[in-house]
């Protein structure tokens, strides 16, 4: 009996030695300089080149960065780059910022493992993103010259995109653009090294190699976490933020990632719509269960999201226009997003580069209006096809469409396919209406009419094959305006295109994070670029 | 040696004929790859040049012969999302599946060893029929959350490297393995149990009785050892559904394994990684199969001696 006393003794003593020990690992200091997010898929290879999913954004516009950023304000903030002239528009001048260190890599043969950028570099990552496996190569084919023949294998170089001195490049445009910086305010036009291109990292580039010149490197990178550090070198010294390494936790399944962020495992999550019920009250604000130790915030994206027309199918304009007014937009975003969203009339993201939307919002729903155009309208009750899918509540937001087209007395059918092949159908014609999102990379309205709405961007990315000449002459005349004057003439243009109802524009989304509330607010920009460097513990 | 040839030679063909069949099935699904690759908004122009890279514009029989040249040696090309080398993630994610699987496997030995222990008892004999049948009607995805949950609240080891790089991360694998086993548990289970108890009442083990032979020598080398022929065939059919069923636990316990990737794949029409992943998991499946079939022979005289003549 003693004996067992004397081994319980011993067993407690250990035990209590464990807890303190681990207790004094997870000291306080510690959890204020790491910074744990819980993200629900794995993203894509960290690749400038080929990354396609915005849900990887949150990682990897840590470790790259381009040219261009927007600051708070939505309006266009130097980067990489510190200044730029241009006297036509057409040709711009980019002098680089000086002594803008690379990540420590193995790439470099240099003693410190890393090197400045120069412009060299920035000729290289340019040309790489007008090559045939861009996947962003949409954002210069159609504006940067000789940018297209290079994609389709024409030309060995790109003309149009020149080094002129170890910090300064030029690029030569097609046509004027006063508004053509907001094609880079995205990271993903990012620079990266050309050492980087190099054949032998092409198995490993995005996997275990990542370098750029973003606020953190990586440290490592499986399937289920990916480590970053603070890029000691950052040329942001006013970046004061005290999150010096950042975790991302791969938690797929939406209840784990939330019951594990309750518990402490995680510090910051992206709460998707499901979970609103769980975490929200009706109302919107915060649960009381959670407000001790959570805090939410509210950021807003360039994500809108539409009931998109193919106008060569339903050509009838009073058709498109009573189920424009028939739509209730405000009950969709209700519904399913507590009211997290932007209602919109149209297609430009209300907000963007300071664009006032010319839609009463009161006004947009108008069942007695819709029902007078469906009166004037040739349809005759036959069934139209609507392609929901998967992706961000396509098919929730068809149902409660297809039933509000019912009131006013349209037939919609839906057809659910997968995300893809929803895709392929409406590029194809083949789609006569469809759900869907778009995630603008342009940061100014200009840009967005000029590729949703122009004749010659049928049928990508004018989807909805969209085609007046007089509208076409109006959007090229931005070309020649100031950049205030070309925003507001902007607004001007799509109430007129709006006339029409060429698609039925819904909302923009807003996101909800929600994470520990020992940190201060997170800024995040209109890209949904998150500035964890900035982000301060309390 | 010739059975061993005949087995491999028709498991072989097996396999050829998944591999046939992976080719037809994914090009008649109707997806362009070189569209999955640029996205929306690249032009036909450019989506034309990649489709040209790729091969796609000639003729399906070209295709065929460049597929067949290149799977024999397990060559599955790039991804088509993001250009990750198909074999290289397909080898690091069945590590990750198999050791799920193996601490799975782990989990049935232990309670088919307690259903062994107490199938010769009356009570436990019903305590285990009961558990069988939870084991068998639960639904996989409702089990996964409820453990998911409860391992959340309870259980230390929520966090996975994602590499199999220490012990915590076979301790994380926990959870999802018991979930994993439960089905096979309940199948063997009742296997093992019905075994026992109709073996127990066997003449020759009643007439072993009636020598004088003790109970326990009975039960191990009578009823065991001829319980085992069975349950090591039943077996063989659920240790391939171990690897090949994992996508629901995977997917809720966030491990990073083949059925995960499968159903992302699945979902972004990933071609060449469908096809690796069916491939691959194909040859395996088989190769356990084989093995099976090649030691069913020790386990039951009968088949040795069938193979003799």
């Amino acid at each position: 009996m003693y004996k067992f006393r004397e081994i319980a003794y011993w067993i407690s003593s250990l035990l209590v030695l464990l807890v303190v020990l681990g207790m004094a690992g997870c000291s306080d200091e510690t959890a204020a300089s790491e910074l744990i997010v819980g993200i629900e898929a794995e993203p894509e290879r960290f690749d400038p080149i080929t990354i396609k999913n915005p849900k990887g954004f949150i990682v990897v516009w840590q470790i790259y960065e381009g040219l261009f950023s927007l600051d708070d304000e939505g309006q266009i903030a130097p980067a990489l780059a510190e200044s730029w002239e241009t006297n036509d528009s057409v040709t711009w001048r980019i002098n680089l910022r000086k002594g803008v260190m690379f990540h420590e890599s193995e790439i470099f043969n240099t003693p410190s493992r890393t090197r400045p950028v120069t412009a060299k570099d920035v000729v290289a990552s340019y040309t790489a993103f007008c090559s045939a496996a861009s996947y962003p190569a949409f954002l210069l084919t159609d504006s940067v010259v000789g940018c297209a023949d290079y994609n389709t294998g024409e030309a060995q170089s790109v003309e149009g995109i020149k080094q002129i001195d170890d910090h300064t490049i030029e690029l030569r445009l097609i046509n004027p653009e006063p508004f053509f910086l907001n094609r880079l305010t995205t990271p993903w036009i990012a620079i990266f090294p050309e050492e980087l291109m190099a054949p032998q990292y092409e198995d490993r580039r995005g996997l275990d190699l990542a370098v750029g010149t973003g606020p953190y490197r990586m440290l490592s990178r499986t399937s289920s976490e990916i480590a970053l550090k603070r890029h000691s070198a950052y040329w942001d010294k006013t970046a004061s933020g005290d999150i010096s390494s950042l975790v991302f936790r791969v938690i797929t399944n939406d209840e784990v990632r939330l019951a594990e962020f309750r518990k402490g495992g995680i510090d910051l999550m992206i709460l998707p719509p499901v979970l609103y019920p769980a975490v929200l009250e009706p109302d919107g604000a915060l649960k009381s269960e959670y407000t001790d130790d959570f805090r939410t915030q509210i950021y807003s994206t360039f994500n809108s999201h539409m009931i998109g027309i193919n106008n060569n199918t339903i050509s009838d304009v009073h058709l498109r226009r009573a189920m424009n007014f028939g739509v209730d937009r405000r009950l969709i975003v209700q519904k399913l997003f507590y009211g997290l969203a932007d209602i919109t009339g149209g297609t430009t993201p209300p907000g963007i580069n300071g664009y006032q939307a010319p839609f009463a919002v009161d006004s947009l729903y108008n069942p007695e209006l819709a029902r007078q155009e469906l009166a004037q309208s040739a349809y005759d009750g036959e069934p139209i096809e609507l392609l929901v899918h998967e992706q961000v509540a396509s098919e929730q937001i068809g149902q409660l469409f297809q039933s509000q087209m019912k009131d006013i007395g349209v037939n919609i059918q839906l057809t659910k396919v997968d995300f893809n092949s929803a895709i392929g159908r409406m590029i194809g014609g083949e789609a006569p209406m469809f759900s869907m999102f778009l995630d603008y990379v342009f940061s100014s309205p200009e840009l967005i009419l000029l590729n949703i709405f122009s004749s010659d961007k049928r049928p990508v990315p004018n989807f909805w094959q969209f085609s007046d000449p007089d509208i076409d002459a109006e959007i090229q005349e931005l070309r020649n305006m100031s950049s205030n004057a070309a925003v507001k003439e902007s607004a001007g243009i799509e109430q007129r295109i709006m006339e029409q109802a060429p698609s039925i524009f819904l909302y923009k989304l807003n996101q909800l994070i929600l994470y520990s509330n020992k940190y201060g607010d997170l800024p995040i920009n209109g890209h949904g670029y998150f500035r964890f460097n900035k982000l301060q513990a309390k | 040696m010739g059975l061993f040839a005949i087995r491999t030679a028709y498991f072989l063909s097996l396999w050829f004929a998944v591999v046939v069949a992976a080719f037809v099935l994914f090009h008649l699904v109707p997806v362009d790859p070189a569209r999955t690759m640029l996205g929306p908004n690249a032009s036909e122009e450019q989506v034309a040049a990649v489709r040209r890279d790729l091969g796609l514009d000639q003729p399906l029989s070209v295709q065929f012969a460049r597929y067949i040249t290149r799977t024999i040696v397990l060559d599955f090309g790039q991804s088509f999302v993001d250009r990750r080398p198909v074999l290289a993630e397909i080898q690091k994610r069945f590590v990750v599946s198999c050791a799920l699987a193996l601490e799975a496997t782990l989990i049935i030995s232990v309670y088919l060893l307690f259903i062994v222990g107490a199938g010769f008892n009356r009570k436990g004999a019903r305590v285990g029929g009961f558990i069988d049948f939870i084991c068998v009607s639960l639904p996989t995805l409702f089990a996964a959350i409820l453990v998911a949950l409860v391992a959340i609240a309870y259980y230390p080891y929520t966090r996975f490297s994602g590499a199999l790089q220490g012990l915590q991360d076979w301790l994380y694998l926990i959870p999802p393995a018991f979930v994993l086993a439960l089905y096979p548990m309940g199948v063997l289970g009742r296997i093992a149990r019905i075994q026992i108890r109709d073996l127990s009442q066997a003449q020759y083990a009643r007439s072993a009785l009636a020598m004088g032979l003790s109970q326990a020598r009975i039960r191990i080398s009578y009823v065991l050892r001829n319980a085992m022929i069975p349950l090591l065939a039943a077996w063989g059919n659920q240790l391939p559904l171990l690897l090949t069923s994992t996508f629901v636990v995977e997917l809720v316990f966030s491990v990073p394994g083949l059925g995960a990737l499968l159903l992302r794949s699945v979902l972004e029409r990933d071609l060449p990684m469908m096809e690796g992943i069916v491939i691959a998991t194909s040859l395996f499946v088989l190769s356990i199969y084989l093995f099976l079939d090649l030691i069913y022979p020790l386990a039951d005289p009968r088949i040795r001696r069938s193979h003799a003549k």
